[in-house]
């Protein structure tokens, strides 16, 4: 069963979290050491190298232990970019059997043409497991179709069509809302996504008359 | 009309005709205090409405209004000016200059930056202001938001990127020339080095937001499609916008940067570790940051590669950060660190930052940002570092530098109390954002489960906004009541607290200068034989509320934008002729600029400003064309007969303006006066070759409207035409002074440096004939 | 500064602007014309700028500001318009 992508977000959500927590955790928790360690108390000496008034600045050497730490994070970064490349490669390719929607956003609401033919405003049916690409454009201004449920966002862009994919597991309802801001009635801009088992799907679909 | 002594400072004169760099620092405090203000109380209007899902009090044009200025003011009108009112204030000190190198451009720097802020808050009270969130995306902005108020509040971003030009000039030049001898340019103070890089940043920024704010007010206003087209549209406006705001992101935080890496060496007693490395990893951050403005796009649908690219360049700026904030932290190592307030917002700033930076890198990834992007993680994460990095790291400096700029310590007490404060408050608030990161942006209607997240945001809000009335308080009441400070209260280093607190006009007694790295002063040797130097004009304040008054014309009543216009040439004409000394000092280091004299300087750094605006103009253009289907062949649209005629014309005027130099530095008044009004007759003539062209065009009902292929041709051409007309206009303040004389003993630098901005409109002219008539 | 630069560097801007014509006329490839009209555009400005604008007798940390200003357009234009190659909206 191929993962859904919102498992491929949350694992990927996951590693970066566990690795900013940590190295966040670390880097404040040193920083507070040396502090507590190094603050000003009667009898702690002035250190011998400290800037004199009216002294051109000098500097601490160190190049090694900087270095050492750079390279640590670099290699952290650039691992987790290499996994958020891999992630990438399923996010950007959405697969050729998907069952494809149109999505136009519009001040302030969803339309939704499936493949039949068929249309519908607020209300979008997708069946469970199956994958679903969206081409997604705007009729007026810049909208973004987030549903944060499932892990999934495209930009709607008048004048151009947009497309992503996703794959979910989970039956239920879920909030579709624009996420850029779009005028007066973008707090309100909320349609809904209802995912069903694929055999409920397929039976409603089927009975849809299109005019 | 120029006066050489300062009024004392309790008189109105002294304030609104000021030339001094410390006053002028004085004012922007005041003002971007004023306006932090205005910023933070909007912010708990819409917190408040935010305790509860829904809008309860605010109707949804209200929280849109509220949520937009609030964002736009505290970036450029509160955190920015803030960081120059300590620039201002501080850097002549830590140079050992005596002022800027131009003060009175530094004033009106103050008052454009003034007017600016004004027009943006009259808009409030024009039935709504702008209200499209301040990234002002497209087409919202140029198409569904007909209103007035949304006008005034982009002209005031109009007039700040005016301020900030010529403030970027004036830094540029000061730092580079004005340093005391013995002062190499990597041996700057921290925060002066910051501020440099600063400027750097701003000069190449500031005019693609100048560029994309023409575009957008020409579409308004004129009607022109650059962005209500699609081709131009959405994403034209993204890569305008984040070109200049990616880098303005940096251009928040690096002074900051500056305040904590001077803070950190004075309060730990030791010096800066790696202070090169810092510096290195500084300027790489300045470069990379025009490189990285995609991550705000990747989910607008642009190419692969170039998605692909610009997660590298993201990356990749994230390592200098690293290797600057682990290198404040060592700092730390085997020091003697004295917690003063300066001190521990100093440590808060690190601590914060470190925060905003680690989950700047979750947004760097691209398939996690498809997720995050337009949701509260992001406000977060921005909080952390420009609220957090860049706000609290200033206040850390203006608590350094409080008893420098009023001879009087204030109350460490409340100091504290106020850090305190700040740190609960502003993790309450803000913390609780990542936590509520499946919320989208700027919505007040949001899920129950996300109540309690909010209500703790909106008291952690409130937390913070009280820790400001402690700091005023603490600034006011130790203005008077204050111990006082003394010339070097903290023990440091730098030359800014080897003089009196506050410093005399002229900032040090003698000249301060690094004879084999010790400072001494050299005595000033009778000024050079000289004349007084002047501190007071009134025509900065003049010249801003001239332009000012046209702007809101613009927006109200013609006939106000006319008187605008004539108190703009009344105050250009007093600028330049009043008689205004500022002296550069005679000993100092100008590497790498020995050769080259401020003025020039000035005017290259300027035009380097411009290169930037029309680049992105013709950008633009080559942009919106590659994404046309389809195109008018070269020379059906536009008359190439036009367009050859006024190259050979304005290449000729480049020749004529080169010759009157030329006659002027050999002596002959003839011969300047002569291919003066050659130039003149030849710059009229291209403008009035324009005005045919463009009433041909007329004519056949071609207008600003007809598409993209006239749109882009009367914007692009109208630009450089006003900048002809600009210059035209100096040609006959020069034909008029030459015809008395002038220009051929001395003062011929005068021609060159207007030649300087001929031949540069010559230069845009020489691409915008093939680019629009034959390719 | 030799007046016969000053009138040579000019003769040379008409030639290369006449040139620009001429090439515009030819019957070459559209890629090969645009691209020698933008060349010779660029030569021109290179000219107006050492000789008139007297860059080349400056010291080089002077042409530092305009080269990064121009480095930054150069930047903003690859990237900006390799964005939507081969997308054409409308």
């Amino acid at each position: 069963m191929a993962a859904s992508t919102v498992e491929i977000f949350n694992s990927l959500w996951t590693v970066f979290v566990t690795l900013g927590v940590l190295v966040g955790v670390v880097v404040i928790s040193y920083m507070a050491y040396l502090v507590v360690r190094n603050r000003a108390r009667p009898g702690r000496p002035e250190p011998e190298d400290v800037p004199k008034p009216g002294e051109l600045p000098r500097e601490q050497r160190g190049a090694k232990k900087l270095l050492i730490s750079v390279i640590l994070s670099a290699t952290i970064v650039i691992s987790l970019i290499l996994i958020t490349f891999t992630a990438l490669d399923v996010l950007d390719r959405p697969p050729a059997d998907a069952f494809e929607v149109k999505v136009v956003a519009f001040q302030w609401g969803w339309k939704f043409y499936y493949p039949n033919g068929y249309e519908s405003t607020g209300e979008l049916r997708i069946p469970r497991g199956v994958p679903v690409k969206f081409y997604v454009t705007s009729q007026d201004v810049f909208h973004n179709m987030g549903i944060i449920d499932l892990r999934f966002k495209v930009d709607a862009i008048p004048g151009k069509t947009n497309i992503g994919w996703m794959r979910v597991y989970t039956t239920g309802v879920y909030d579709i809302r624009c996420f850029e801001l779009c005028g007066d009635g973008h707090g309100v801009m909320i349609g809904r996504l209802v995912v069903m088992e694929p055999e409920e799907f397929e039976s409603w679909y089927s009975s849809l008359t299109v005019s | 009309m120029g006066s050489h002594h300062l009024p004392p400072t309790s008189s109105l004169r002294r304030w609104l005709m000021t030339t001094d760099h410390k006053d002028v620092g004085i004012l922007y405090l005041v003002t971007s205090i004023y306006f932090l203000v205005v910023a933070g109380v909007l912010a708990l209007v819409f917190r408040l409405q935010l305790a509860e899902p829904g809008l309860n009090f605010l109707s949804p044009t209200a929280f849109n209004q509220a949520i937009t200025i609030h964002g736009l003011l505290m970036i450029l009108f509160v955190i920015s000016p803030l960081a120059f009112a300590l620039a201002n204030y501080v850097v002549p000190l830590q140079i050992g200059a005596r002022d800027l190198a131009f003060p009175r451009l530094n004033a009106l720097s103050y008052w454009l930056f003034l007017f600016g802020g004004v027009l943006v808050i009259i808009s409030f009270f024009q039935e709504r202001t702008l209200d499209v969130g301040w990234t002002m995306y497209q087409p919202l902005t140029s198409a569904f938001s007909p209103y007035v108020g949304v006008n005034t509040g982009g002209l005031g971003l109009a007039l700040l990127t005016a301020s900030v030009t010529v403030s970027t000039v004036n830094f540029v030049v000061t730092i580079f020339r004005s340093r005391a001898k013995g002062l190499r340019l990597t041996a700057l103070p921290m925060f002066t080095m910051s501020v440099l890089l600063t400027v750097l940043m701003m000069l190449y920024a500031f005019p693609a937001l100048l560029a994309g704010i023409i575009l957008l007010a020409s579409d308004r206003l004129l009607g022109t499609v650059y962005f209500t087209s699609p081709e131009g549209g959405a994403i034209l406006w993204d890569h305008i916008f984040w070109f200049f705001g990616h880098p303005e992101v940096y251009i928040v935080l690096f002074p900051a940067l500056g305040v904590m890496a001077d803070t950190l060496v004075t309060f730990s007693r030791r010096p800066l570790f790696g202070r090169r490395i810092i510096i290195s990893a500084m300027v790489i951050v300045a470069l990379i940051s025009f490189l990285v403005w995609g991550h705000h796009m990747f989910l607008t649908g642009i190419h692969p590669d170039v998605r692909r690219a610009f997660v590298v360049t993201t990356i990749a700026i994230s390592l200098p950060f690293d290797a600057i904030f682990l290198s404040f932290i060592y700092t730390l190592s085997k020091a003697k660190i004295e917690l003063r307030t300066p001190m521990l917002f100093t440590l808060g700033s690190i601590a914060i930052f470190i925060i905003g930076g680690i989950t700047g890198v979750f947004l760097g990834s691209i398939a996690l940002d498809y997720v995050l992007r337009g949701t509260y993680f992001v406000v977060a994460h921005f909080h952390y570092t420009m609220a957090g990095g860049g706000l609290v790291g200033l206040i850390a400096g203006l608590y350094y530098w409080y008893p420098k700029m009023t001879g009087r310590m204030f109350s460490e007490k409340l100091g504290r109390l106020q850090f305190i404060l700040t740190m609960i408050g502003f993790n309450m608030l803000y913390f609780p954002l990542f936590l509520a990161w499946e919320m989208p942006r700027r919505v007040p209607l949001y899920v129950e489960s996300l109540i309690p997240l909010n209500q703790v945001a909106t008291i952690g809000g409130f937390v913070f906004g009280a820790s400001f009335l402690v700091m005023f308080w603490n600034l006011l009441y130790s203005l008077k009541y204050g111990e006082p400070a003394g010339e070097n209260p903290w023990g440091a280093h730098t030359l800014e607290w080897m003089t009196k607190s506050p410093p005399p006009s002229g900032n040090f007694e003698g000249t301060p200068a690094f004879v084999d790295g010790r400072l001494t002063f050299v005595a000033a040797n009778g000024a050079a034989g000289g004349e007084m130097e002047t501190h007071l004009s009134i025509w900065p304040l003049m010249l801003s509320l001239a332009s000012f008054v046209a702007l809101l014309g613009l927006t109200t009543n013609i006939l106000v934008t006319t008187a605008g216009l004539g108190l703009l040439a009344f105050s250009v004409l007093g600028f330049a002729g009043e008689r205004f000394i500022s002296r550069e000092g005679e000993l100092g280091e100008r590497w790498p600029f020995d050769r080259v004299d401020r003025m020039k300087l000035a005017w290259w750094t300027f035009i380097s400003s411009e290169i930037v605006l029309f680049g992105v103009i013709l950008s633009a253009y080559v942009y919106v064309r590659t994404a046309s289907a389809t195109w008018p062949a070269p020379g059906t649209l536009f008359d190439i007969g036009h367009g050859a005629v006024n190259t050979f014309v304005l290449l000729t005027s480049s020749l004529t303006v080169a010759l009157a130099l030329a006659s002027s530095r050999s002596g002959s008044r003839a011969g300047t006066v002569g291919f003066l009004a050659a130039t003149l007759a030849l710059g009229a003539f291209f403008l009035f070759n324009k005005y045919d062209e463009w009433a041909e065009l007329f004519g056949h009902g071609v207008t600003f409207s007809s598409g993209l292929p006239a749109s882009t041709f009367f914007l692009t051409t109208g630009i450089h035409g006003a900048h002809v007309f600009a210059g035209l206009l100096a040609l006959v303040y020069l034909l008029v002074r030459a015809l008395r004389g002038a220009y051929v003993r001395d003062g011929h630098e005068t021609l060159e440096y207007f030649g300087y901005y001929w031949h540069f409109v010559d230069i845009v002219w020489v691409f915008i004939f093939p680019l629009f008539y034959l390719v | 500064m030799r007046l016969w630069v000053y009138l040579s560097v000019f003769a040379a801007l008409v030639l290369m602007t006449v040139l620009e014509l001429i090439i515009f006329g030819q019957p070459l490839p559209r890629v090969v014309v645009d691209l020698s009209i933008i060349g010779l555009a660029g030569g021109k400005a290179v000219l107006i700028a050492l000789f008139f604008q007297h860059l080349a007798y400056e010291p080089r940390s002077l042409s530092a500001f305009a080269l990064l200003g121009i480095g930054s357009v150069i930047a903003f234009l690859f990237l900006s318009v390799y964005s939507i190659i081969e997308l054409r909206f409308g």
